[in-house]
């Protein structure tokens, strides 16, 4: 279980960030007071534009970031007392995270797996049931700089599903990745509902969102502006799809448009 | 040790140890590329060691004793000049030690005679010596009189004792080159290569430490697999010491690679040139060394290593990229190298004091285990400054690492 309370995150900006941004805040507030809670067995879901907030709201949770106001549990572990405790529940995949091109899958998997302290035996067998679904045994010893974007995107997913966590937040999970792919990561997702665990994903794709999440949170200008399952959300703005409901809490606020 | 720590640690060194283009970098291009420029110094010095053997040395001897006088006749091994001057004073004799034009200058007691004679009073005759010892050819010239001339004199005095083992000792010999200042310390040309090493281990440590850190630390930030790794439950604590450890290790082994290929080539060049210009150059790097000295100079290494490690972590840390991080670290270098330079030509034995400051304790340490000064009290205290040092890094950086600044770089 997920609960984020009133959650505010602002970014200090440094000289040459507030020259590229051009303007004179020396803060941005990408985070503007978000509460939301993940149960198991449910994919829940921050859909919104660029710069919405969604990869900062997801950082906060997984520790990365430190909340500026509000409170987040993550299994009942506040993320700024106990970040160590959050950390062993959590898979954490974005974009951002690199994997070493030097190593091969094999070693990078078993050397992230040793950080979770996983016995020899479970390794293996984790490991073996990853790579057969994701399609990495064939690759195993190559190195991942010869790895195709999509190939290291999956190994990049194995890496962070390693230690079976109970919680598992992807930003952005199918970036980048041919229908192929995106349906094998989608497909996991669900089976990993199916198991009963937490499942947070944030995407600007309508399509994926309304298939995939069972409830739906759209993010405008850090704040959640609208929250509930599809049904709740096509019947509280009278739409019949997420797209029209989307634009009309968009207009809603930026009217000139 | 702790499973995490120990992963970390096997990771930093699979990641080196397996990389061809790395091991080439950091362990076999600095060991060849400073064989070459010491074979070419080591040539010079060898060349300018044969000079001084050939050289002819001057002396002006007062008092000396007809025995004395005879022996220097006799000499044929070397070219030598002697001056040999009744009640002369070593005040008239100063400058030309000092400006060269003289190498020593020797006082035998002006009853060296009548006490030799009367060894029974127990009464010695003293022997003063004056040269300039920062300089290679009056150093020269004492050796020559202390290990070829006076043992002569010995051996005849002796033996005219008929045996009488009571009197072995014959006269004192006193060195009053310091007293009176005859030594010109500038010109402590000959004592080069033993001086230059300390300054060469801890400037190679930094050196060696530099790349591999910042590649390590800098580097694993701006390709984003340092955030993977933060992602993980890993206290940050053995992330820092992880890293500590194993770049320190690897730091280590280059700067070891270096020095072996320094060693490597005087030991060659030892073996190819001739005889007596090869003794000469193994004079100069006196393998006179015990374990203990070894085990001295591995502390103060090991304790340089940690800090310029932990500084370069440190410095890498709060870098964006591998680029920004060279920017910081240049001026760091920059101080390094004065403070392994300042010391160069100072041979005083420092006071214990000097050894709590982290860096210099360590370079001096270095420095005096060369000139066979060193003692445990000193080693004792440079550790512990070096370790309270590193802890404090240590924790700083774990630190850092938990710091939201340095976990994503855009
Ligand atoms: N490190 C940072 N420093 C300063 N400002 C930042 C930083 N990261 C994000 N921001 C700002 O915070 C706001 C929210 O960014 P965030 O990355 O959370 O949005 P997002 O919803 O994930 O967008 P996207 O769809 O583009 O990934 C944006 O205005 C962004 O410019
Ligand atoms: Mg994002």
């Amino acid at each position: 279980m997920i609960e984020v309370k009133n959650l505010v995150k602002s970014y200090k900006l440094s000289k040459k960030k507030m020259q590229k941004a051009k303007t004179k805040e020396k803060i941005v507030v990408a985070v503007n007071g978000v509460s939301f809670v993940a149960k198991p067995g449910e994919i829940f879901g921050l859909l919104g534009p660029n710069g919405a907030g969604k990869t900062t709201t997801l950082r906060c949770v997984s520790t990365l970031l430190k909340p500026t106001g509000g409170e987040i549990s993550v299994m009942g572990k506040d993320v700024e007392s106990d970040s160590e405790g959050v950390r062993k529940h959590i898979a954490f995949l974005t974009n951002e995270l690199k994997l070493d091109k030097h190593f091969t899958p094999d070693y990078t998997v078993d050397f992230f797996a040793r950080l979770y302290n996983m016995d020899r035996e479970s390794i293996n067998k984790r490991k073996e049931e990853l790579f057969e679904y994701f399609g990495i045994t064939n690759y195993r010893q190559k190195k991942i700089g010869e790895l195709s974007t999509g190939m290291m995107q999956k190994l990049s997913i194995v890496v962070s599903l390693i230690h079976d966590p109970d919680v598992v937040i992807f930003d952005e999970p199918t970036n980048g990745l041919d229908i192929v792919t995106a349906k094998k990561v989608t497909e996991y997702l669900r089976e990993l509902r199916n198991q009963g665990k937490v499942v947070v994903i944030s995407t600007h794709i309508m399509d994926l969102a309304e298939k995939l999440c069972d409830r739906i949170a759209i993010m405008l200008d850090g704040e959640i502006k609208i929250h509930g399952t599809l049904q709740q959300i096509l019947e509280e703005t009278g739409e019949k799809d997420l797209e029209e409901a989307f634009f009309k809490v968009y207009k809603d606020l930026n009217p000139e448009m | 040790m702790n499973q995490s720590l120990k992963v970390i640690i096997n990771k930093e060194l699979k990641r080196v140890f397996t990389d061809k283009r790395l091991i080439l970098t950091l362990f076999v291009l600095p060991a060849v590329s400073l064989a070459l420029i010491y074979s070419i110094i080591g040539y010079i010095a060898v060349e300018f060691m044969q000079d001084v053997k050939t050289h002819e040395s001057t002396y002006v001897i007062s008092n000396a004793p007809a025995a004395f006088v005879e022996i220097v006749d006799q000499i044929e091994d070397k070219a030598i000049r002697v001056e040999f001057i009744d009640n002369a004073a070593i005040e008239d004799y100063k400058t030309e030690i000092i400006e060269g034009t003289l190498d020593m200058f020797v006082a035998f007691d002006p009853s060296f005679v009548d006490k030799v004679t009367d060894y029974e009073s127990g009464e010695m005759p003293t022997i003063m010596t004056y040269y300039n010892y920062g300089e290679d050819y009056s150093e020269e010239a004492y050796q020559y009189f202390v290990n070829r001339l006076l043992p002569v004199l010995e051996y005849d005095v002796l033996s005219s004792r008929f045996g009488n083992m009571d009197y072995l000792e014959v006269y004192n010999l006193i060195d009053g080159s310091e007293i009176e200042e005859v030594v010109n310390k500038e010109k402590a040309t000959g004592k080069m290569i033993s001086s230059i090493l300390p300054m060469i281990i801890s400037i190679f440590l930094f050196a060696g430490a530099m790349s591999v850190v910042m590649e390590s630390v800098a580097g694993e930030k701006e390709r984003g697999t340092m955030a993977t790794l933060l992602v993980t439950p890993v206290k940050r604590e053995f992330i820092a010491m992880g890293k500590m450890i194993s770049l320190s290790i690897i730091s280590t082994l280059t700067a070891l690679s270096s020095l072996v290929g320094i060693a490597g080539t005087l030991g060659l060049l030892m073996l190819i040139l001739p005889k007596d210009s090869g003794a000469g150059l193994g004079s100069l790097l006196t393998i006179k060394y015990t374990g203990a000295h070894v085990l001295q100079l591995m502390i103060f290494m090991l304790c340089l290593v940690g800090i310029y490690v932990g500084v370069i972590i440190l410095l890498s840390a709060i870098a964006k990229t591998v680029k920004e991080a060279g920017t910081y670290i240049t001026p760091v270098y920059m101080v390094v190298m004065v403070l392994s330079f300042m010391n160069m030509y100072s041979f005083n034995v420092e006071p214990l004091w000097k050894y709590a400051i982290p860096v210099y304790g360590q370079i001096i340490g270095i420095k005096e285990i060369f000139m066979y000064q060193m003692d445990w009290a000193k080693v004792g205290l440079s550790t512990l400054s070096g370790v309270v040092l590193i802890a404090i890094l240590v924790a700083i950086i774990a630190k850092l690492f938990n710091s939201e600044k340095i976990i994503f770089t855009e």
